[in-house]
């Protein structure tokens, strides 16, 4: 019989079983570990944390793509050519200064210009009639026009007004061959009423209290405050012409950039070059395109940007 | 006088036996509870991978939307195992401009899945778990191991 009182075997069972146990929490221990770090993942922002910064990146430079366009159309526009010339000298200079910023917090991004689509300043920048340079009432500024942008109308006195409604009053008609746009302008009262009539028949009025009253065609505002329905070449395809009616019955001044360079490089029999009276028509850059290579840790992101400040979105 | 001293054998025995019991039942269900919580673990840990890769994914999907043409390629990091087992993950293209993303274990067999909304349609992928690339060359997303 074995000697069951001696104590050193004893509780082996016992011991043997704790050690199960004790593997046993331990790896449950290593299993949450592993837990506790993916969640930590969860809790950290992604590295591009929606994207956010890197879009932020485009769209600013969008924008000052947009900027530098206005500021070389402003400055010194004598040809095209050195329009591009002076766009593609300016976009290096933010974009390098950007660069620099960036570079600091471990990205990388370069902005160049690849494209600009020439187009035409048509202005007129003292007070007169909208009549063509010659005079002519009927005229048309500018035709094979598939994007017009910063069109904006400012009508200085009541006097020459029709009274609404009339069927003589200055019109503005954005004209695709088959459909017509029209915005007209009269008075009524004292206050000057903006008509629309879009391609697809429907109309629309605002009014502004007096003279002189600021329409921006483009953009849809009368005196700076929207105007339900003035939304420009609405329902007529492109390219279109646009021309003006009745011009003998405004005064005022407009400015307008379109899409079609020949007009700026051959602005008669309706429009002067630069310079030489109004209305007159001056090289412009419509539009611009930027490639824009925005490099992180992590993310490799390249795209295009276009850029054509003030055209109907 | 034969069966002398036999309560004493026979309280050894039994005394052995009800332990040997209590101490199997004690590590079965020990070990059931551990198994529990490792399946817990390695859901939660699929989720968080799964709604991990599905903001990546719509952030490189938002990033395409910007400019059609564009080019992205974003790594996530992600961790090789969850809850000590190798997982898969399975991109899937579902109708309305939605993706699902499938996460799944063998040993414990655990399925996560997490929709997200997409512009753009997803190329349809199955890979193991790790670190993965995702990208947009212009046509559609994609995801390739990095």
């Amino acid at each position: 019989m074995a000697d069951v009182g001696r104590s050193t075997d004893r509780g082996q069972l016992l011991l043997l079983a704790a050690l199960g146990m004790a593997i046993l929490f331990v790896a449950l221990a290593l299993v949450l570990n592993t837990v506790i770090y993916t969640e930590n993942l969860a809790t950290r922002g992604s590295e591009i944390a929606g994207g956010g910064e890197s879009l932020r990146y485009l769209d600013t430079a969008r924008t000052g793509l947009g900027h530098s366009i206005e500021y070389v159309n402003d400055n010194n526009a004598t040809s095209h050519d050195a329009l591009v010339g002076n766009l593609s000298a300016t976009v290096p200079v933010w974009a390098n200064a950007s660069r620099r910023q960036l570079f600091h917090r471990s990205r990388s991004v370069n902005v160049s210009l690849v494209g600009t689509t020439n187009g035409t300043h048509i202005d007129q920048d003292a007070e007169r009639n909208f009549t063509n340079e010659s005079g002519t009432a009927n005229w048309t500024l500018a035709s094979d026009v598939t994007g017009t942008r910063e069109y904006a109308i400012e009508v200085n006195s009541t006097t020459e007004l029709e009274s609404f409604p009339a069927s003589s009053a200055f019109n503005v008609t954005v004209d695709d061959g088959s459909t017509q746009w029209r915005l007209n302008v009269t008075e009524n009262g004292s206050s000057i009423v903006v008509g629309v009539r879009d391609g697809n028949g429907n109309e629309a009025t605002c009014s502004a209290p007096s003279a002189p009253v600021w329409i921006n065609v483009t953009a849809g505002t009368v005196d700076g405050e929207e105007c339900d329905g003035l939304t420009f070449r609405e329902g007529v395809s492109t390219p279109y012409e646009i021309s003006y009616f009745n011009g003998h019955n405004v005064t005022g001044t407009y400015s307008v950039i379109v899409d079609n360079e020949s007009v700026a490089t051959s602005p008669g029999p309706h429009l002067l070059d630069d310079g030489a009276g109004n209305p007159h028509a001056t090289p412009a850059i419509y539009s611009g395109r930027i490639s824009v290579v925005y490099h992180a840790p992590r993310l490799f992101y390249d795209a295009e940007a276009r850029a054509a400040p003030g055209e109907r979105e | 006088m034969t069966d002398r001293a036999t309560s004493t054998l026979l309280s050894y025995t039994l005394t052995l036996s009800i332990a040997a019991l209590i101490v199997a039942g004690v590590l079965v269900s020990a070990g059931g509870f551990v198994d529990d919580e490792i399946e817990r673990s390695a859901r939660a840990e699929l989720e968080v991978v799964g709604n991990r890769i599905a903001s990546d994914v719509a952030a490189v999907d938002r990033l395409a939307m910007a400019d059609a043409d564009s080019t992205v390629r974003l790594s996530v990091a992600l961790p090789t195992h969850v809850a000590g087992q190798s997982y898969r993950i399975e991109f899937v293209d579902l109708a309305g401009s939605r993706a699902s993303v499938n996460l799944s274990t063998t040993d414990p067999a655990i399925d996560v899945a997490v929709t997200v909304n997409l512009d753009n349609s997803i190329r349809e992928t199955s890979l193991s778990g790790g670190d993965i690339l995702l990208m947009y060359d212009g046509t559609q997303l994609e995801v390739a191991r990095d």
